[in-house]
């Protein structure tokens, strides 16, 4: 890590890239495409994808195999007098592995879209949106400090707004944009703060100038306040309880958008920020505890959740929430290379199964599918099912696919702390497997007498079932990288404390992991194949126990029940106390005024006239006593 | 160059308008893009040139005497004045109103470019008072349906606080001669004037008032929804652009200096009115089902920013605050120009009249959307730079003020986001007026390119503007 002054000249080439392209690219996007060709929009944004890829890569194996991060500061944002906010781009082993990733999976994901969305409306509007999403990403991981992180975060925000409400003219997905940006903002509301606090305490919030002197801040007491506060807006980004709920209705977006969303961009950027605030988060006290606390029980929550879900989208969409919580587990057991190593396996073997899903929606014509209307597909998308049973049994932890290493991290690292957490980690690990495999099952097996079938479907086109492939390359391998991941992410740790690298895998944690997703498997299999019709029957017995698991256990309808409260109050105060209360008494006493007056009548009420005379005379009256006043109180 | 033919030549433009019949907008434009012109030549040598333009005459009667000066603060406001009296005029361009109507426009920024020019506070009350008098006919005679009671309303309230604001000039002028026996309304010389504590309140109450009406501070606000929603659209952008504006002016200007300390000391209260105007502002802008009125209500918790900023006394508040009255002229004049596009064609302003726009108007979709955002703070557009530095003051001083703001910045979401998505996405309900609504015109385009440019670009690199403004400010900062 060697470390040089700065500026925009000496920014190396691929980092310049990584912003350039895509902004050249939304430009040309914007200003040549969207007029002239609509319809090949994505092609100057494929080839900012293609740049921004091989710039990743040459970036992460720079840092990789030679050591060779930066941080450097690229110019003034804001200025005023002796204080100032930079620009500044940091790549280092936690940045620069999280940016491969992105730009792999999200690449990868750009072309999926340009077949998927081929036939749609808004194809340019849409990809420039998406682009846009890409770009934030990937500035939000390069960033050196927090504002600038807040920038593309905020930027994140934006593009999911435009991205979920893409079908605007659905309501719900108008509303689940809007759910979305503002649940957020909810959480922003911590970032903001924090970066506030932290910008009061030390004139500047660059990382690596910032962790080694955290203790020496001017109120050392605020840093935990600091701390919650940025849990609490990685709660609304990473989706987890008490802000989850937008995550799970996002879902209104085109597939590519979720597969986007879910496994590269946004959910991932919550626990990106806790990864790269974890010398100031393990610096306080209880909060890793809360956060492994607040993980459990999201992971378990929604894992429960994801395994009683219908539609292919929505069980995908509870089974990332579970694993931003498996995520959130592991950095609060202090394991925060093991945490970001999963949000990476899990970046590629989420993509691979929403992808998956889009291929069905897709077969059939709709945006989305539900496990009516599938069943027994293995042979109508073979492609479609091994991609999808192979990121399925990477998803379920099982050896030796991508997300064993890291998922069998976190779990291990839980048993080995013993009491409720061996406990949430054995249950997370049970219920993963079951509701991957009741999807697996209830799509590609069977069918059930109770489903439509395989007879519609058909395999998805080469633009669409090449990224999958390549993608779940990645879903099975990555994992074979957590050595040399352990290595990458200590370079350049912006901390005098060094970050550990990932435990070790041991023979008993393997066989813990991978009993437990065997269980779960076996639990599913038992639920659906074992059972062809229960998954329908409980429903039809038991419709109050259905309706609290659509209800997330109550907790939707509390989400519901207070932004009705909230828009009550702003009803109140906007419609009737100032507009009739408050301006209404403003506005009547130009009549008591003229009340008291006894002219009364003869005079128009409003005119100007009448008005005007009262008030110079007042103001006279007034004007004379002042100055008498200033004349008594001569020094 | 005279400083003083930023106000004159205008001045003398409105008087040729109202002569020239039917070419007065021909008049109107020339003048307007002149004075621009002047206003941008004004601040071509960069901040360090600016004191030599200065300009007084010898003193008359009491002390007073005519003086102007120049400096990052006043020229920011002056180029804001001149970009969006031009904006103003182009956009009304198609419209056919009589000569008067460009001629008020005129003598509006020639009265505006008067407050923010001279260093006297005699003629800055003349000029203030003269800026109330074309907005009223504009809102009067040219607004909508219920405009003469939305002009009456704007006038009583706004006068009453410029008399408020006058017995403080006198009690002041008259206390400093009684102190030091000289007599003088100039600014500086006035400025940190001694008097004794009840009245020094009684004084620098009398102008939050005053500057307080403008800005306006609630509970002083309920003009302005009316006088927004009646005024045209090229009314309501200098309204909200600029004249808003004068107050978050005065208390730069002349408040805050002329009590450095009394203002320092009631900073709790006077940061407390700014964070209720953000919270109140915003939660009054989410019942609105006008989009006129939203704005309005919108204008209140920004314009609540920029105090949040001033009051902190910090050099990022302070900067920020004043970067922000800018910042809100640009983006509130995008939004009021788009409404009034969209009034223009359907004659409706209600949330619930349009829907689906985004599919018949795509351009006006996307100029309101990126207005919509920088409005809200969506950093990398300008509104975030003002209210984050502001914010960082202010959190700086009174962490619980700053609370109340981010509380706000949250809020703003909640408002201005239902309303795009009702305008513009939503399904068009049987009685909407949205067929009647074609997507811009090449012109109209243009204008708001002119708009949206500064917005993105403000938002990147700020750095220019902030120092120029920051270089009008010494003396602010604690």
């Amino acid at each position: 890590m060697h470390w040089v002054p700065g500026g925009l000249g000496t920014l190396p080439l691929p980092a310049f890239l990584l912003f350039a392209a895509p902004i050249f690219a939304l430009l040309v996007g914007f200003f040549v495409m969207r007029p002239a060709a609509p319809r090949y929009t994505h092609l100057p944004i494929l080839a900012s994808c293609a740049v921004v890829g091989g710039c990743a890569i040459w970036i992460a194996s720079r840092v990789y195999f030679f050591g060779e991060g930066f941080d450097l500061p690229l110019g003034d944002w804001m200025v005023a007098g002796n204080w100032s906010l930079q620009f500044g781009v940091r790549v280092d082993g936690l940045s620069a592995s999280v940016l491969a990733m992105i730009a792999v999976v999200g690449g990868l994901i750009h072309v999926y879209a340009s077949g998927y969305m081929a036939e749609e409306e808004g194809f340019s509007r849409f990809f420039l949106a998406f682009h846009l999403f890409f770009l934030s990403m990937i500035g939000l991981v390069l960033a050196n400090n927090y504002v600038q992180l807040y920038l593309f975060w905020e930027l994140t925000g934006l593009a999911s707004y435009l991205l979920i409400g893409h079908w605007y003219h659905k309501k719900s997905a108008r509303d689940a944009a809007f759910q979305a940006f503002m649940t957020n903002r909810i959480g922003d509301f911590g970032l903001m703060l924090g970066i506030l606090i932290l910008l009061y305490l030390f004139k500047h919030t660059r990382y690596a100038m910032l962790f080694p002197v955290l203790a020496a801040a001017r109120e050392p007491m605020l840093i935990p306040v600091v701390g919650f506060l940025f849990f609490w807006a990685a709660c609304g980004k990473s989706a987890q309880f008490p802000l989850y709920f937008w995550l799970p209705d996002a879902m209104e977006g085109p597939t590519p958008v979720s597969a986007l969303m879910h496994a590269a961009t946004m959910v991932t950027a919550g626990i990106f920020l806790l990864a790269r605030s974890w010398p100031l988060i393990a610096a306080v006290a209880q909060l890793p505890a809360l956060i492994a606390a607040v993980g459990a029980f999201t992971a378990i929550f929604s894992g429960v959740l994801a395994g009683t879900r219908r539609d292919l989208k929505r069980i995908l969409a509870y089974s990332t929430v579970s694993h931003l919580g498996i995520m959130a587990f592991g950095l609060g057991l202090g394991q925060p290379a093991a945490a970001v190593f999963h949000l990476i396996t899990h970046g590629f073997f989420k993509a691979v199964l929403f992808l998956c899903a889009g291929n069905i929606a897709h077969a059939l014509h709709k945006p989305t599918a539900n496990i009516d209307e599938v069943g027994g597909l293995r042979k109508a998308m073979p492609l479609t099912f091994v991609c999808f049973l192979l990121a399925a049994l990477s998803l379920a932890g099982l050896p030796p696919f991508a997300g064993f290493y890291s998922k069998d991290a976190i779990i291990g690292a839980a048993l080995e702390a013993g009491g409720w957490r061996a406990g949430a980690g054995a249950l997370i690990g049970v219920l993963s497997g079951f509701y991957i495999f009741r999807m697996l099952f209830l799509t590609f097996f069977g069918p059930s007498k109770r489903q439509a079938g395989p007879a519609h479907f058909h395999e998805a086109a080469p633009v669409c079932g090449v990224p999958i492939a390549f993608l779940t390359v990645g879903a099975v391998s990555v994992g074979w990288l957590h050595h040399s991941f352990s290595r990458m992410i200590a370079t350049g740790w912006p901390s005098r404390t060094p970050i550990r690298g990932m435990a070790e895998i041991t023979w008993s944690s393997m066989a813990a992991g991978t009993g437990l997703a065997l269980v779960g498997a076996a639990l599913a299999y038992a639920a659906t194949l074992g059972a062809p019709e229960w998954e329908w029957a409980w429903r039809e017995r038991h419709p109050s126990l259905e309706a609290a698991f659509d209800a997330d256990f109550g907790w939707k309808t509390v989400v519901g029940l207070s932004g009705y409260a909230f828009k009550g109050l702003a009803n109140g105060v906007g419609r009737i106390f100032d507009k009739k209360i408050w301006d209404g008494l403003l506005e009547s006493t130009a009549d008591w005024a003229r009340g008291l007056g006894g002219i009364g009548s003869e005079l128009n009420t409003g005119s100007l006239n009448d008005s005007l005379w009262w008030m110079l005379m007042g103001a006279a009256a007034l004007l004379w006593s002042a100055l008498r006043v200033a004349a008594a109180v001569r020094p | 160059m005279s400083l003083s033919l930023l106000w004159v030549v205008p001045a003398a433009g409105a008087i040729a308008a109202l002569a020239a019949g039917r070419a007065a907008r021909y008049v109107a434009l020339v003048t307007a893009g002149l004075t621009f012109g002047l206003a941008l030549a004004a601040g071509w040598g960069g901040a360090a040139l600016l004191p030599a333009l200065s300009y007084a005459t010898p003193t008359w009667a009491f002390g007073i005497r005519y003086s102007v000066a120049l400096d990052g603060l006043s020229l920011s406001l002056l180029w804001l004045t001149g970009f969006l009296t031009l904006i103003s005029i182009l956009s009304s361009w198609r419209q056919q109103p009589s000569s008067g109507y460009w001629a008020a426009f005129l003598a509006l920024e020639s009265a505006l470019m008067g407050v923010f020019l001279v260093r006297d506070l005699f003629f800055f009350y003349i000029f203030w008072e003269a800026a109330l008098v074309p907005m009223f006919f504009i809102i009067g005679l040219w607004g909508s349906d219920n405009r003469r009671h939305a002009a009456v309303k704007f006038f009583l309230f706004t006068f009453a606080g410029s008399v408020l604001m006058l017995l403080g000039f006198l009690a002041l002028v008259t206390q400093h001669q009684l102190r030091t026996g000289t007599w003088t309304w100039d600014m500086d010389q006035l400025r940190g004037t001694v008097m004794g504590g009840r009245l020094a309140l009684a004084v620098f109450g009398s102008m939050v008032l005053g500057f307080g009406v403008k800005v306006p501070i609630v509970p002083l606000h309920t003009w302005l929804p009316d006088a927004h929603t009646e005024a045209p659209a090229a009314g309501s952008i200098m309204l909200a652009g600029v004249m808003l504006k004068m107050g978050v002016y005065g208390f730069l200007r002349i408040a805050i200096p002329v009590f450095p300390e009394l203002s320092w000391h009631l900073l709790p209260w006077l940061g407390a009115i700014a964070a209720v105007g953000v919270i109140y502002g915003a939660l009054c802008a989410m019942a609105q089902q006008d989009l006129k009125r939203l704005i309005a209500y919108s204008s209140v918790a920004h314009l609540g920013f920029c105090l949040l900023g001033v009051f902190s006394r910090t050099d990022a508040g302070v900067a920020g605050g004043s970067l922000q009255l800018l910042n809100h002229g640009i983006t509130t004049g995008a939004l009021f120009l788009l409404v009034g596009i969209l009034y223009e064609r359907s004659h409706k302003r209600g949330l619930a009249d349009f829907g689906g726009l985004a599919q018949s108007a795509p351009w006006l979709t996307f100029f309101f959307g990126l207005s919509t955002f920088a409005s809200i703070g969506l950093p990398g557009l300008n509104g975030f730079v003002g209210e984050f530095m502001s914010l960082a003051g202010m959190t700086a001083r009174l962490p619980a003020l700053g609370i109340a703001g981010v509380i706000g910045v949250t809020l703003a979401a909640a408002y201005a986001l239902p309303a795009f998505a009702s305008v513009f996405w939503a399904e068009p309900g049987a009685d909407s007026v949205s067929a009647r609504v074609t997507d811009l015109t090449g012109f109209e385009q243009g204008l708001c390119w002119a708009l949206v440019v500064p917005m993105i670009v403000i938002g990147l690199y700020p750095k220019p503007l902030l120092l120029l403004i920051a270089s009008g400010l010494k003396g602010l900062v604690l």
